[in-house]
């Protein structure tokens, strides 16, 4: 049999490898998608897409396409049984794009499919199952099943995105680490008129539509609506999963709301919280991202935007090192970086999960004590039950932060460039994200409302238009007040290395960036920093 | 907190566990946890009484 040779394969589509695929092409390298399905899959599973994921989308077209009809998260709304315990509604926050906004992950794929599509360095191919895989020195071999028979295929480098039961992470004898709670859900998608207040996120504890349990009502476009169950202890999934149980659900909840209009059920499935991750995601040539590396509680929509977080954490770093701009230690600190996500993102979520899912009579019983003090005297616990969206991860221990000389702490939010709003050096005023392009940028920020910026020199100089192989863009701006006065966010003055996923890797306030580039460029030759990793 | 002062605090709860009943003790003593661990200014003394507590019934 003929084998084909490929640089980069992606396997599994979904928001990781998507989103892997289209860091690489940005940065003009190619890569062959192997998706086994012949569609997206179906059904809502993911509901929020963050703003990161928004401004990492953005170049693409598929943020744009995103926001015309996705509903902004406006707020949270939390019940005991039928008596409100709050109602908080997200504050105005400057910037571009929304905090969170719901959309159902089908759709999501359906645009994010489109992009990939439009991408000629991309070679998606669908109805493509890897039955088999053999790791070497130089890459990695490939048996892949298609309706027109086996295929051979060697890799130079492969990334693994196919999901929470991913057949390659079975192939290679890894196995995740961590906990499973016991609590699973049952998960639909109704189309239904509701004269509910837009974007507010609801949740029920112990409402008469699903005593012992609980009830998330996100909205969606199109008049859909997702309701997730939790099933109670005692209750067998099986017999909660059939459509006669779920419509009766369903139809309870909507009961309960004083829905007088019909409604259908779209689609329906169930969900069990989970917490488990990779130790490592690098494996010699091989990358885990996406569900297939760690699994996140759904609880605050981390899930599918550390998925995305992953692929362009990834894809920038496999470019340089492919372009020969970096050692392979830049792609250690893929596994490293993205780890250390999964804690952040597993300590923030997991909260949810004792509160929303409390799988155990421990859970249940603390819940039910904070619920019902808050009811009488202690609002202060009502930060227990509130909603926490997700947010961009921190490597403060990571190699490619510099932030400051002396290292020294930030607010997450100033390691990740913000949709501040900026004059640009022909006058112009726009959001930064919108300027910045795939590579490396050289961020010169000026005083608020400062004169327009003297353009910096179209050329840069020597030894400065590329960086570990990837371009180097300088661009200089000065901040704007939004009208509502706020701050901006994440941006303040002084020069910024940006790294190609938006990440700052330096600020200086009025002090050359020198150190930095000199300290980035000797990448190129570091060693590798894990010897785990190069296995 | 003195021994006065404990002695005092210790009555108090018992005879409020001798008031509640029975099938709502733990629920009481989970209110009562709740509203010292938001009264109190020390995460960590917290996380080492919750460690304690266990202690002897899990094994941990």
């Amino acid at each position: 049999m003929t084998v084909e040779r490929l640089g980069i394969v992606v396997v599994g589509g979904g928001p990781a490898g998507y989103a892997a695929a289209l860091g690489l092409a940005e940065l003009g390298v190619a890569c062959t998608l192997l998706e086994q399905h012949l569609t997206v899959a179906a059904g809502s599973r993911a509901t929020g897409i963050s703003r990161r994921t928004l401004q990492l989308l953005a170049r693409s077209g598929v943020t744009d396409e995103v926001m015309q009809i996705a509903i902004p998260q406006r707020g949270n709304q939390a019940f005991y049984r039928t008596t409100e315990l709050f109602l908080d509604r997200t504050p105005d926050e400057p910037g571009k794009y929304p905090r969170v906004v719901n959309l159902k992950q089908d759709l999501f794929e359906e645009m994010i499919v489109r992009a990939v599509a439009a991408q000629p360095l991309i070679d998606l191919r669908w109805g493509h199952r890897v039955d088999g895989l053999g790791v070497e020195p130089d890459g990695v071999s490939l048996s892949v099943n298609t309706s027109g028979g086996e295929l051979a295929l060697k890799a130079d480098w492969l990334i693994v995105c196919d999901g929470s039961r991913s057949h390659v992470r079975r192939e290679l004898g890894l196995a995740l680490q961590g906990l499973r709670y016991q609590t699973r859900f049952i998960v639909t998608d109704v189309r239904a008129r509701l004269d509910l207040e837009p974007g507010i996120r609801r949740i029920w504890f112990d409402p008469p539509s699903n005593p012992q349990g609980t009830v998330i009502m996100h909205q969606q476009p199109h008049d859909l609506w997702r309701i997730d169950f939790g099933v109670p202890v005692g209750e067998q999934i099986g017999v909660a999963l059939s459509p006669d149980a779920v419509r009766a659900r369903v139809d309870a909840q909507l009961q309960m709301l004083g829905l007088r209009s019909d409604w259908d059920m779209v689609w329906s499935g169930d969900y069990t919280a989970s917490s488990a991750s990779l130790e490592s995601y690098r494996h010699g040539r091989v990358f885990f991202a996406g569900d297939a590396a760690h699994l996140v509680p759904i609880f605050g929509g981390r899930g599918l935007n550390s998925a995305v977080e992953d692929g362009f954490n990834l894809a920038w770093k496999l470019a340089s090192v492919i372009r020969g701009g970096a050692s392979e230690a830049l792609l250690d600190t893929y596994s490293l970086e993205r780890a250390e996500g999964t804690r952040q993102n597993l300590a923030k979520a997991g909260i949810g999960a004792e509160v929303i899912a409390a799988y155990s009579p421990g859970s249940r019983l603390l819940r039910q004590a904070a619920v019902s003090l808050m009811l009488d005297r202690q609002p202060s616990l009502k930060s227990l039950l509130n909603h926490r969206t997700t947010d961009a991860n921190v490597y403060p221990r990571s190699l490619l932060d510099m932030w400051a000389p002396a290292g020294g702490e930030s607010h997450p939010a100033e390691r990740v460039v913000g949709d501040a709003l900026v004059r640009f050096g022909d006058g112009r005023i726009g959001y930064l994200t919108e300027e910045l392009g795939a590579g490396f940028t050289m961020l010169e920020v000026d005083e608020p409302d400062a004169p327009p910026a003297e353009p910096l020199a179209a050329e840069p100089p020597p030894g400065l238009g590329e960086l570990l192989g990837l371009s180097l863009r300088r661009l200089r701006v000065s901040l704007v007040h939004e009208q509502n006065g706020a701050g901006q966010p994440g941006v303040g003055r002084g020069r910024y290395l940006l790294r190609p996923d938006r990440y700052v890797m330096a600020h200086r306030d009025g002090e050359g960036i020198d150190d930095v580039l000199t300290a980035v460029a000797a990448l190129a030759h570091a060693p590798a920093i894990s010897s785990e990793t190069t296995t | 907190m003195n021994a006065e002062d404990l002695d005092l605090v210790y009555a108090a709860l018992a005879q409020a566990l001798t008031r509640v009943p029975a099938p709502e003790i733990e629920m009481f003593l989970a209110r009562l946890a709740l509203l010292l661990i938001v009264a109190s200014d020390d995460p960590g003394a917290v996380t080492l009484a919750i460690a304690d507590a266990e202690a002897d019934l899990t094994g941990a």
